[in-house]
């Protein structure tokens, strides 16, 4: 009997997919979390007017704050897409010399993603102003 | 809510944290093993794809990671509105990128069964590609939840994880987009 490995590949992605989908789920159910918790604990309201009114009152302050961390994201948006137009340049133009520069590239990429999208620091608690 | 009942919040906020990174530690392992697979059997050798291809899902991954990084920033400062419309950008462009990598560049002339080039294509692209599919399905489940009131200004660790995990999706791509697609030299 022969296998035929293209139908057993899409068979074990598809079984990965559907079991990832599953735990997740399944997660979602049973372990929803500390924000799920305290929703439940200070629930008073029916989820439908929940949905209408605003959970807490929206702080104006801290809305008037957002522009400059918006600011921040596009400036890194852009930083990276400028990064990323150089490393196809130069792959094209140096096409199988530019190995050791295209790795440099990914890794300023890799450092600036870490920093500023992943806030790398709040690990050192390096909490960030909001 | 009371101050006591933040700090606590804050406290297992940052342990979450810690154990998160860890996690993604040992995906790294995961996800470097293979990117030394692939320099130790395409060498200074690559497969032909479709350069616009590989530069329009990259793109598209980045763009994501942009308005990630803003629904984040949006529950930070309480703009719930942002935050539930730029969620369902990034589950729209991660959905995109999949069909980009599943739709397009596996229907390509290169095959799973075709050597290394084969092996090293289909399992680097379809292990990401398995990340980029859970993360879009989390961030809807984010969404869901952040529509019917979850998650505010001061407790929002399940975005923030959302986050984190969709941009170490988009770090991992940084190193594979130019792996796969720009080193080396074209063969066969």
């Amino acid at each position: 009997m022969t296998i035929n490995p293209p139908w057993i590949l899409w068979f074990f992605s598809i079984l990965l997919m559907v079991a990832s989908i599953v735990a997740i789920v399944i997660a979602l159910i049973f372990f929803p979390g500390p924000e799920a918790e305290e929703d439940r604990v200070q629930a008073v309201r029916p989820r439908a007017v929940e949905r209408k009114v605003p959970p807490e009152p929206v702080d104006e302050e801290l809305l008037a704050a957002r522009r400059p961390a918006y600011l921040r994201g596009i400036y890194v948006f852009v930083g990276l897409a400028v990064l990323t137009a150089i490393e196809f340049g130069i792959a094209l133009a140096f096409e199988g010399s530019a190995v050791a520069f295209l790795f440099v590239v990914a890794l300023a990429k890799a450092g600036v993603i870490l920093q500023y999208y992943m806030h790398a620091g709040r690990l050192w608690g390096e909490e960030e102003v909001h | 809510m009371s101050s006591e009942s933040l700090t606590t919040y804050k406290e297992h906020t940052a342990t979450n944290r810690l154990g998160f990174w860890l996690f993604f530690v040992s995906e790294a392992f995961m996800f470097g093993g293979l990117l030394a697979s692939r320099f130790y059997l395409w060498g200074n050798t690559r497969p032909e794809l479709d350069q616009a291809l590989g530069l329009i899902v990259t793109s598209v991954l980045l763009l994501s990671s942009f308005f990630m990084n803003r629904a984040e920033t949006a529950i930070e400062h309480g703009d719930r509105k942002t935050f539930l419309n730029c969620l369902l950008i990034t589950a729209a462009l991660g959905a995109l990128f999949l069909v980009g990598v599943v739709g397009f560049e596996w229907q390509g002339h290169v095959k799973p069964w075709d050597g290394v080039h084969g092996a090293i294509l289909f399992g680097m692209t379809g292990l990401h590609a398995l990340h980029v599919l859970s993360g879009v399905i989390i961030i809807l489940i984010v969404w869901y939840n952040g529509r019917n009131g979850h998650y505010s200004a001061e407790r929002h660790w399940g975005v923030e994880a959302t986050a984190i995990y969709w941009h170490y999706v988009d770090v991992i791509w940084v190193f594979y987009y130019p792996a796969l697609y720009l080193m080396g030299t074209v063969v066969g």
